[in-house]
């Protein structure tokens, strides 16, 4: 159990009400309000019926000398009230939230930004109109119309994205498009701009941190709650930040070793170390060059570049001695100029 | 019926006969394995139904568990394995739970054992057809014990294709078998019940002078035979596209995946009902017994229990609202839905209304009938923030849902089931049990639940999603507190479980009606005759309490002689 004042932080949660999560998107205050009117009406009703049950129970007590009394055994007055006042406030209720969803499924005249987004078990990849595509972040520009473009192929199944700083929802299903849009209003992207590999990391974090979160909220089988993105809301700088993604992504004008970091810091360091320590998986330290044992296959006494691409594209080919009751990693396209940033970055982990 | 009754010369047998009650008329395990008796197969139907609720609950307790820490990290990762295990329990929590426990529990093990008795009957109106439609339970219990071994389920109760057909591993054909053959389980059950109502009650008793357990059962019943075929037809199109690859469902080869939610919810969502439904039913009873006073608003509970099923048709897109279905539909299905609030808020307030200047006895079944008022309450309320078109897009598949249905559904068929339990458990076992560990034990339950599930309307709020086996490390507090509730759950079940069970072995002997209630199942002896009455019991209002007075000399209460007709049929 965690201790009480980190508990009391958690309840509290940075961004969020006791209730909400983050409110980020130009719709999600009217769905929350939609809330809070509810919220009350049923508030109020709850207390009327439990200050009823609770006093009957207390006042009609059995106890020695008391005794049931006759009364009406129905009312019409009565049982007319409880049955047009709800209908009268659910009326209320449905009109208010009916607006608020036009509201919602209505993209806004003027521009808007397309993003594709493909989802799969268990990934969600997100192409850019510049033609980059990134697996489990979205980055958006803020105070701009973004709509999502989505499928899921034939062969996969039914995927649902789920951003609830943005309070928005909708299922994906195989074989046929499907679009939700959004229009965020809080930019959470810090410059990553340190001058040291730490710096940059810590930034990176930092950057982690205040993403929200992307949800898949359709059961999809195994690895259902590992489908997760995190979505990063950009100030002005968006189109520079697009930009050097995708020069990066093509590994043009940049220090490889730099690109594998970074890929490493986003994607990797949850199961692989680069400090020699034991993880979910083999560290990258001291990797190069040495000699691995597998549980499926043949040794192999020099760690080469071949080695790592197939291990990145098809993971399950030959596991390493020791790492076989682990959960498998989930494999990822990579594009030539990322391998060869991972490639060159476990060169440099001696 | 209640004419044939002497034809058997039980009418002329001494009172407190030994041997003539039904659980020691007859012996051997033949005699009850073959049994044609209501109440023999009621409480084959309780024992069984029992078993499930362990075995889900046991399934509970396992994903509760694995749900105790969380966080994106490797540590939360070596604690939670393969989510595999997760995803199984998660599945066969909710299948047993459905179709195991709560679709058969109140109508099917109360529903037998009562029904005819409450109409003064012998039996109900196809002894045989209910001794089938025990043994197809029966045997799609076993199918789902088959589907435990080989391979289990991790499809989620709901079975959604494609993933179902084409990528699930495990034993799916041996899940839908089983639901195909529970199905008629219940549409026979149903049927039989519907001709019992039509048919066996006695000269007098108006369908507005019926027990209102029995208008729940005659709603219960009506969905059971309209609704059930549906989920007949969707259990075998997917067995046939899984085993001959005929494209309804999967997109690979032509099928619709919506066309499965469609079916699915066209069933399920009035299975909602014929779980919900005999709860209600059941509190129709406890509350007016133990406040000595008439149910209030008599025909509005009964026409409110039959507006409730007949909506129950018409709502299923709800489930639906972010599948893409078209707008136009989700806002018709969000207005439908809401109006399903002023039946249950109807009932609501006549329960409570019931109450005003009553007697009021704490006892065990009253306990799980004041909390049921309270889950039923707030499981009915939050229904609107799901029926609101905006609320159910931020919080529809999040832990909100879970939440909502647990207070609404599995709260009203738990209480409601522990509330009839301990009701009739006089009359059914002949003993009486310890009421102080009765109360201890829905208290127990009543922590436990609030404790399990309140959690989850913030963090379902906050945009935990359903079905995760790991979870950002936001939630981790929300489960916690989650899990302690289930175990606290865990706890207040045994202690059900142990007083019952010292109830059977040295439990004071029952009176005929302990409670002082005015139906008739009242009126037999506890336990009843093998053939229900040694007397034509006396009819009169079910809730005329003063039909009945206290008898010192057993400590129950008997009816006032010469006050109504005999229940002839």
């Amino acid at each position: 159990m965690m201790s009480l004042p980190a508990t009391a932080m958690t309840l509290l949660d940075k961004g969020g009400t006791f209730w909400f999560p983050p409110s980020a998107s130009t719709v999600s205050s009217d769905v929350d309000m939609v809330f809070e009117l509810i919220f009350w009406i049923c508030t109020a009703f709850f207390i009327v019926i439990m200050a009823m049950t609770i006093g009957f129970a207390v006042k009609y007590r059995h106890r020695p000398g008391h005794k049931s009394e006759p009364s009406p055994g129905h009312s019409a007055p009565l049982e007319i009230t409880w049955s047009l006042l709800p209908t009268t406030l659910l009326a209320v209720i449905f009109i208010f939230a009916t607006e608020v969803y036009f509201k919602q499924i209505t993209v806004p005249p003027g521009k808007v930004y397309e993003i594709e987004v493909t989802a799969s078990q268990w990934n969600w990849k997100f192409t850019y109109p510049n033609g980059l595509s990134i697996d489990k972040e979205l980055h958006i520009p803020r105070d701009q119309t973004v709509r999502l473009v989505m499928r899921s192929l034939d062969t996969d199944v039914i995927h649902s994205l789920f951003i609830p700083a943005f309070r928005v929802k909708q299922d994906v299903m195989p074989g046929r498009y499907a679009t939700v849009w959004f229009q965020a209003t809080k930019s959470t992207w810090l410059k990553v701009d340190g001058a040291t590999p730490k710096e940059q990391e810590d930034q990176m974090k930092e950057n982690l941190d205040r993403a929200f979160n992307l949800y898949c909220t359709e059961y999809c089988g195994t690895d259902h709650s590992a489908m997760t993105a995190k979505v990063h809301v950009h100030d002005s700088d968006f189109n520079v930040w697009l930009d050097a993604a995708y020069r990066e992504s093509k590994g043009i004008g940049v220090d490889p070793v730099e690109l594998g970091r970074k890929i490493y810091l986003s994607n990797c360091n949850t199961c692989h170390s680069i400090d020699g320590s034991r993880n979910k998986a083999p560290t990258f330290k001291g990797l190069w060059d040495s000699k691995r044992e597998f549980t499926n296959a043949p040794s192999v006494e020099h760690a080469n570049e071949d080695y790592i691409k197939e291990s990145m594209e098809a993971p399950q080919k030959r596991i390493v001695k020791g790492y076989e009751n682990e959960n498998p990693m989930t494999p990822q396209s990579y594009n030539d100029a990322q391998i060869k940033g991972i490639i060159e970055f476990i060169k440099s982990l001696k | 019926m209640a004419g044939e009754v002497s034809l058997n010369g039980s009418m002329h047998g001494t009172h407190d006969h030994v041997g003539g009650n039904y659980l020691n008329a007859t012996k051997g395990l033949k005699s009850w394995l073959l049994t044609l008796d209501h109440k023999r197969i009621g409480i084959m139907y309780l024992v069984s139904v029992c078993i499930a609720l362990a075995l889900g609950g046991t399934f509970a307790l396992l994903l509760r568990t694995k749900l105790l820490h969380g966080g994106y990290t490797p540590e939360a990762a070596a604690f939670i394995g393969s989510s595999k295990d997760y995803n199984q329990w998660m599945t066969l929590h909710g299948a047993v739970m459905v179709f195991l426990f709560m679709i058969p529990a109140i109508p099917a093990a109360f529903g037998n054992f009562v029904l005819p008795m409450m109409l003064g009957a012998k039996d109900v109106a196809f002894p045989k057809l209910n001794l089938f439609s025990y043994y197809l339970y029966f045997t799609g219990t076993v199918m789902f014990l088959v589907v435990l071994v080989m391979g289990g389920l991790d499809t989620g109760w709901t079975m959604y294709a494609p993933y179902s057909i084409v990528h699930s591993k495990t034993a799916v054909p041996y899940a839908t078998l089983a639901v195909f053959i529970l199905g008629f389980s219940s549409i026979l059950t149903g049927l039989n019940f519907i001709a019992t109502i039509h048919k066996l009650r006695p000269k007098g008793m108006t369908p507005f002078r019926m027990p209102l357990f029995l208008w729940a059962i005659y709603a219960t019943s009506v969905i059971q035979v309209l609704a059930t075929p549906v989920i007949g037809i969707l259990t075998f199109m997917l067995f046939i596209e899984k085993i001959m690859g005929i494209g309804f469902f999967n997109p690979a080869l032509g099928g619709d995946p919506l066309l499965f939610q469609h079916l699915f919810w066209f069933y399920s969502h009035p299975a909602v009902y014929i779980m919900v439904l005999p709860a209600m039913g059941v509190i129709n009873e406890v509350i007016p017994t133990f406040s000595r006073k008439p149910i209030f608003g008599y025909k509005m509970m009964a026409f409110s229990s039959l507006a409730i099923a007949f909506i129950g048709f018409v709502v299923w897109g709800h489930h639906l609202f972010v599948s893409g279905q078209s707008p136009f539909a989700n806002v018709a299905f969000s207005a439908i839905t809401l109006t399903v609030a002023v039946p249950s808020a109807i009932k609501v307030f006549n329960w409570v209304s019931t109450m005003y200047k009553g007697d009021i006895h704490f006892t065990t079944p009253m306990m799980y009938a004041l909390f049921f008022i309270y889950l039923f309450a707030i499981g009915g309320l939050t229904g609107i923030f799901l029926t609101a078109l905006p609320g159910n897009i931020h919080t529809h598949d999040t832990y909100f849902v879970i939440a909502h249905f647990h207070f609404v559904m599995v709260g009203a068929v738990i209480f409601g089931f522990l509330a009839g339990l301990n009701y009739w458990w006089p009359k059914i076992t002949g003993k009486l049990y310890n009421n102080k560990a009765g109360v201890l034990g829905s208290v127990l339950i009543f922590l436990g639940f609030n404790l399990t599930f309140l959690p989850q309307f913030v963090m379902g709020l906050k945009g935990m999603p359903r079905r995760y086996a790991n979870y950002a490390q936001e939630f981790e507090i929300y489960h916690q507190l989650s899990t302690a509730g289930a175990y606290l759950l865990g706890v207040g079940f045994l202690t059900v479980l142990l007083y019952l069970l010292a109830s059977l072995a040295k439990g004071k002997k029952a009176p005929s009606n302990p409670w002082g209630a005015a139906s008739l199942d009242w009126q037999s002896t506890s336990p009843p005759h093998m053939h229900n009455f040694e007397k034509t019991p006396l009819m009169g209002d079910p809730y005329d309490y003063s039909l009945v007075s206290h008898d010192e000399k057993t400590g129950g209460y008997v009816r006032k002689p010469g006050e109504g007709s005999s229940a002839h049929h």
